[in-house]
């Protein structure tokens, strides 16, 4: 063991102790008796564990981003980042595994699911999600992204007596190893075009240079650019492992048309992963995609930034197409939990924006905190009201029908409130924190050159409105059909309170650590942390100009 | 003349024409091939004798002289009758079943070392990765059955052939690990290499006095050039206490017990021959073959044996070194002067081999004798046995053997050669002793709790749980 | 020449295997199609790839396919139930584009001159032995009696490749370690969904979900 191991490890020790968690929690399992005490050990273990590890990615958050230009600061031979970007993530990948562990504890009791396998495999796949944002390398972004993906099938199957489980997770696992197959395909090729064009342009390579990482791609498409002559970016293999690596990744994040499989897996699978993998598994997604357009697709070179073209047009049609059939199809949706799903779909694409704004130079710094906001926002809200659908569940069973909402108001006034707050922030109005995610994205999009989109994001976001509105309207000016006066409460009301006052509290200030600095010049490193403890940022909208 | 008997026979591989290099190939398969099948009908010959005498019989003694030309009979018998091919086989793999059981188990003669020379040591003596290739040919050997079992469109085959796969696999694992603790152990790959103890692929001269990976270190440096005969300079020096099953005692030790346990399950003889368990299969994979393709399954088998036996030997029986250094080799008489080369041939085809076969025959004598003293398993106990006995014990008896390694690596240069091994086989030792402890101590809690269940349960009546009255203290009790 | 034979049956062996209905013929195809994947690793000289690629694959996972087949004695399947009959010819004829297309790009991409056979045996000049760290990935360790350079001689061997798998200064240790995470939670999948009784559940319960789902 040498000093700069210790130095390796201790940067990535977000996710290594989230590992060490989940083995804690195996071991656990294993070692002490059976019965509620142990399962409560386990629940305070795994969620105690967390906490430590979102405390510990903080110190994260104030290391440079790594970016073109920028020289980061990488470890495990070049493979691993841990800068500003990657310990956010860190951060939201921690509260969604802990609201998701927090709200899950009657809910497996009553189905007999409580297991220590199921909080193992949470802890899992979120260090995997993690291992995706802090990669700096195609291969280690794949193997995170499997461990992502492979506890989630695991977990989208947990309910075994269930069919709907069952579908769920054969459907998940299919259609996810396809979608993994392209990703690898993809790397494989970009491998292949970068050693093709490092031969070409005479450049003596050190032995054990990985053509994957994202720093020697960097490096190899500048060289290729200016030692005359087309970008690899130009290059045919190189166009075709990167459109590969955007089906592997947008499939990930459930982005229009790679989203099919959403609706199924959401309804099907156990309501806590549900929660939990329509937050974990995007946030992965997105970690990667920035990280990995930030550096294929940079465009302070005019050739280079001709090369990308395409990819842009790509990706502005994915975005466009993401935010229209999600927020359409889910109109006509019953099911809450469907809805619920077309609805993160949704917000895929107003991530999506965000994305696409990040890989253009000017913009970029403001966009990939923007996207940061949002999928910390889009977190509470969303796993808030998978905790109300748990929450008011009781007997094994769920309220999953719209309808049967209605009148909630009269009986359980605190739940609807809490319901109404997440709604009305999925739905981006004002008082809720929906509201200022979506604000920045489209600001920075603006801000990117992409007004177009970002109209088409704000008027078509109008249509969402009318289907979260559609709940409140049912829960306060309905007549109850049900009886909601013994419900399962328990760790999903205190999930979904603790996230409806988060949804509620940064609405009014953004959050210290997360807060976009959009009146930064620099995309160079600032002690952020430090700077937004001292100084409380003014009022957001107080900072935001240029509104569209 | 003598140009031609330098190129076949004498310069090193590097100096020679192809065609040199070809003959000497098609040389060194025959030996091969001549040892390793060329064994089988003297194997045959060899179990049915002793079974005969573990069973108080006498067993085939008309054939020739003790029945020595016994097997040649059943063979002549075998290829005189009528090759049958069942109407409603899958008649392609039907006829390939047999060759792919066969086929593996010749491959596998291609790496198996018999004596130490880089020319003429093995048929393929310089390759590098010698033991991964035996893993790879043996993981690929349970087709012939499992393929026999299905295309014979036979329920028995099929269970049979079903039995093997699973069988195979189960213990292919216990066997891997204990392969990979002697490799372990050895530091090589190659085979040769494997049982001197040093790389014989690296270039260089060792000079007198290197400690060589197994613990010896060379005495002296002979003039090498011609034929790589440096082996004998050390291995004079050693004996069998140098071999690979007693080093890093115990762990040495149990890693041979279980390769020599899985050696047995992979094939498939008694006690662990379900695949073929006459009592309830039939004759298993092989119920519908006659004739000839019969004849390959059951040459398969006992060439098979050999092969396994063979590795057992090279890998943790020193191979073809003897038991004590100074056997190994011609005795250097003063004053009689016999050729270097013949020396030299002498020591590696006539001792080498013949302690390599002697090795060979104790160790197939110990499968007759395992197959004649224990009773066949039951299905479900062979697969505990594998996975819940044999597995964990070759995983942790791995780590125990890398960590003593480990240990004896950092403390190598500061404790000295013995100090380090003491070093790393005292923490081994101690981490064994906890482990084993803790685990007795939790197989004692349980049987006490047992017992104490045991106890309790005929105190009750077995039918009613115990309802404890508890007195309630508020209540004032009624003056009597 | 042995590269156009095995690379040449490697893929008439894949074609076979995905054309054959009865699914043993296609395991075995598949066998045959990595072996002869194994035999293009050896001409590479990546000895070492090539038996772990008949270790683990031909002898241990397609053992385990051609088992489970056989205990499910599966059939060759009925055509007539196939409910989406356009579905295959749609099918074929996109996968004719998409390999039309790969086929156009790696023709483009791969440049004009040697021929690939000549790209292979100049490939190892690339390489030049280690120095020195990396200088293209800075925090790289800098001690350099710590790493042992990956020359062409150790290339493909046992230990080039465990060089370049264990050293922490390369960029193979991580992900190689991470692998045993995604192993662990395979292992525990297995295990959670195939186990007949979990803690938690009761008897009745566990008879239910067989009843229901056999």
């Amino acid at each position: 063991m040498n000093q700069s191991v210790l130095t390796d490890l201790q940067a990535l020790i977000c996710p290594l102790v989230v590992i060490v968690l989940g083995m804690i929690v195996l071991l656990l399992d294993l070692g002490t008796g059976d019965g509620p005490a142990r399962r409560r050990l386990i629940y305070f273990v795994s969620l105690g564990g967390l906490v430590a590890a979102a405390l510990l990615a903080v110190a994260n958050t104030t290391i440079p981003n790594a970016g073109v230009g920028v020289t980061p600061l990488t470890h495990f031979g070049g493979g691993m980042v841990a800068d500003r970007f990657g310990g956010l993530f860190c951060i939201v990948l921690c509260i969604i595994a802990g609201l998701a562990i927090t709200m899950s504890d009657r809910y497996l009791e009553e189905k007999s699911l409580n297991s220590g396998e199921y909080y193992a495999l949470i802890l899992f796949s979120t260090s995997g999600a993690m291992l995706m944002a802090l990669a700096y390398d195609l291969v280690n972004i794949f193997v995170g992204l499997e461990i992502l993906s492979v506890a989630l099938y695991i977990l989208s199957g947990f309910a075994r007596r269930e069919r709907r489980s069952e579908e769920s997770a054969v459907k998940y696992f299919l259609l996810g190893s396809f979608a993994s197959g392209f990703l690898l395909y993809g790397m494989a090729l970009i491998y292949g075009a970068v050693g093709i064009a490092l031969k070409n342009t005479g450049l003596l390579q050190p032995t054990g240079t990985s053509f994957t990482n994202l720093g020697v791609i960097a490096r190899t498409i500048q060289e290729s650019a200016e030692t005359g002559g087309a970008p690899i970016t130009a290059s045919p293999l190189f166009i075709a492992g990167v459109a590969l690596l955007i089906v592997g990744l947008a499939f990930k994040a459930a982005i229009v048309p790679f989203h099919s499989y959403a609706p199924d897996v959401y309804e099907g699978a156990p309501t806590p992963v549900t929660a939990f993998m329509s937050a974990a598994a995007k946030v992965g997604a997105f970690a990667a995609l920035i990280r990995v357009f930030g550096i294929l697709l940079p465009a302070d070179n005019a050739s280079i930034a001709q090369a990308a073209v395409p990819f842009h047009a790509v990706l502005w049609g994915l975005a466009a197409a993401t935010i229209v059939v999600g927020n359409v199809l889910a109109i006509r949706q019953t099911n809450i939990k469907r809805m619920l799903a077309y609805s993160s779909i949704a917000h895929a694409g107003y991530i999506l924006v965000g994305v696409l704004a990040s890989s253009v130079p000017g913009a970029s710094q403001n966009a990939k905190d923007a996207v940061i906001y949002y999928l910390f926002t889009y977190t509470f809200m969303n796993l808030g009201a998978f905790a109300m659908v748990i929450w008011l569940g009781r007997d094994g069973g769920e309220y999953t029908s719209i309808a049967d909402y209605a009148g909630l108001a009269k009986q359980q006034p605190l739940a609807a409130a809490a319901m109404a707050v997440f709604m009305l922030s999925l739905a981006g109005i004002p008082p809720a924190a929906g509201f200022l995610a979506k604000l920045y994205v489209f600001t920075s999009a603006v801000q990117a050159g992409l007004t177009g989109l970002a109209v088409l994001a704000l008027v078509v976001s109008v249509i969402g409105v009318y289907y979260y509105l559609n709940i409140i309207v049912a829960m306060y000016f309905r007549d109850p059909v049900n009886d909601f006066s013994s419900v399962r409460a328990g760790g999903a009301r205190a999930a979904a309170l603790l996230s409806a006052a988060a949804t509620l509290l940064f609405g009014f200030i953004p959050a210290g650590v997360f807060s976009p600095t959009i009146q930064r010049d620099q995309p160079t490193a600032q002690p952020i942390l430090g700077a937004a403890e001292k100084s409380p940022l003014p009022p957001a909208v107080a900072v935001v100009s240029p509104q569209p | 003349m003598n140009d031609l008997w330098q190129q076949l026979f004498i310069l090193p591989t590097d100096q020679i024409p192809w065609w040199a290099e070809v003959f000497r190939s098609v040389i060194r398969l025959v030996i091969a091939l001549a040892g390793g099948l060329g064994s089988v009908p003297i194997l045959v010959w060899l179990e049915r004798r002793l079974l005969g005498w573990f069973q108080g019989r006498l067993g085939p003694n008309r054939v020739g002289p003790f029945g020595l030309l016994q097997p040649l009979a059943d063979a002549l018998k075998l290829m005189m009758k009528e090759d049958i091919i069942p109407t409603n086989v899958d008649r392609t793999i039907y006829v390939m079943a047999p060759a792919i059981a066969l086929f593996p188990v010749i491959l596998s003669l291609t790496v198996l070392p018999w004596n130490g020379s880089r020319e003429w040591g093995a048929v393929a003596p310089n390759i590098d990765i010698g033991i991964l290739f035996l893993l790879a040919v043996g993981s690929i050997e349970v087709y012939g059955a499992i393929l026999a079992g299905w295309s014979s469109n036979n329920k028995y085959s099929l269970l049979g052939g079903l039995r093997a796969s699973s069988q195979v696999i189960s213990y292919e694992l216990g066997m891997g690990l204990s392969i990979v603790s002697v490799l372990l152990i050895a530091g090589t790959l190659g085979t040769q290499s494997l049982v001197m103890g040093y790389d014989l692929s690296q270039t260089g001269v060792l000079a007198p006095g290197t400690l060589l990976g197994n613990g010896q270190a060379i005495v002296s440096v002979a003039s090498v050039g011609d034929t790589g005969y440096t082996v004998y300079e050390h291995a004079a020096s050693s004996g069998f206490w140098d071999w690979h099953f007693l080093r890093l005692f115990p762990f040495g030790l149990i890693a041979t017990g279980i390769y020599m346990i899985s050696m047995i399950a992979e094939t498939n003889r008694a006690p662990f021959d379900l695949p073929e368990a006459e009592t309830e299969l039939v004759a298993g994979f092989h119920t519908e073959y006659s004739s000839f393709k019969f004849a390959m399954f059951f040459m398969g088998e006992y060439a098979n044996m050999l092969i396994v036996s063979a590795i057992c030997v090279t890998l943790f029986f020193g191979g073809w070194l003897a038991p004590f250094g100074f056997l190994s080799q011609l005795p250097a008489v003063t004053g009689l002067y016999v050729a270097p080369g013949v020396v030299n041939f002498v020591n590696s085809f006539v001792i080498a081999p013949f302690w390599l076969f002697t090795k060979l025959y104790v160790l197939i004598g110990l499968f007759i004798a395992v197959r004649a003293s224990f009773p066949r398993l039951r299905y479900d106990m062979l697969m505990k046995f594998g996975w819940k006995g044999m597995l964990p014990v070759a995983l942790g008896n791995l780590v125990l053997i890398a960590t003593s390694l480990a240990v004896q690596q950092v403390t190598f240069p500061s404790l000295g050669y013995y100090g380090a091994w003491w070093a790393g086989q005292g923490v081994a030792w101690g981490i064994t002793l906890v482990v084993v402890g803790i685990l007795f101590y939790g197989k004692y809690v349980q049987y006490q709790a047992k017992k104490r269940v045991a106890r309790t349960t005929d105190l009750i009546a077995p039918i009613r749980r115990p309802t404890v009255i508890v007195p309630t203290p508020s209540a004032p009790a009624p003056e009597a | 020449m042995l590269f156009l034979l095995f690379g040449g049956s490697a893929l008439v062996t894949g074609i076979t295997m995905v054309l054959f209905p009865n699914p043993v013929r296609s395991a075995l195809f598949l066998v045959l199609n990595l072996f002869c994947v194994a035999v293009l690793y050896l001409l590479l000289n990546a000895y070492f790839l090539a038996t772990v690629q008949v270790i683990v694959y031909a002898g241990a996972i397609m053992v385990l396919f051609l088992f489970v087949i056989m205990l499910l004695n599966l059939g060759t399947p009925d055509r007539s139930l196939d409910k989406l009959r356009w579905q295959q010819p749609a099918a074929v004829g996109i996968a004719v584009v998409l390999a039309a297309l790969f086929g156009a790009v790696i023709y483009q991409s791969v440049p004009a001159g040697p021929p690939a056979s000549a790209m292979m045996v100049e490939a190892p000049t690339l390489y030049a032995p280690r120095a020195e760290p990396n200088p293209m990935l800075t925090n790289q360790i800098s001690d350099p009696n710590q790493l042992r350079a990956i020359t062409p001689d150790t290339m493909g061997t046992v230990t080039g490749i465990g060089q370049s798998l264990y050293n922490p200064g390369e960029a193979w240790l991580f992900p190689f370690e991470a692998t045993s995470i995604l192993l662990l939670i395979a292992v525990i999948g297995s295990v959670v969904l195939a186990k007949r009784r979990l803690p938690g559940e009761d008897a009745s319960a566990a008879g239910e979900r067989e009843g229901g789902t056999g």
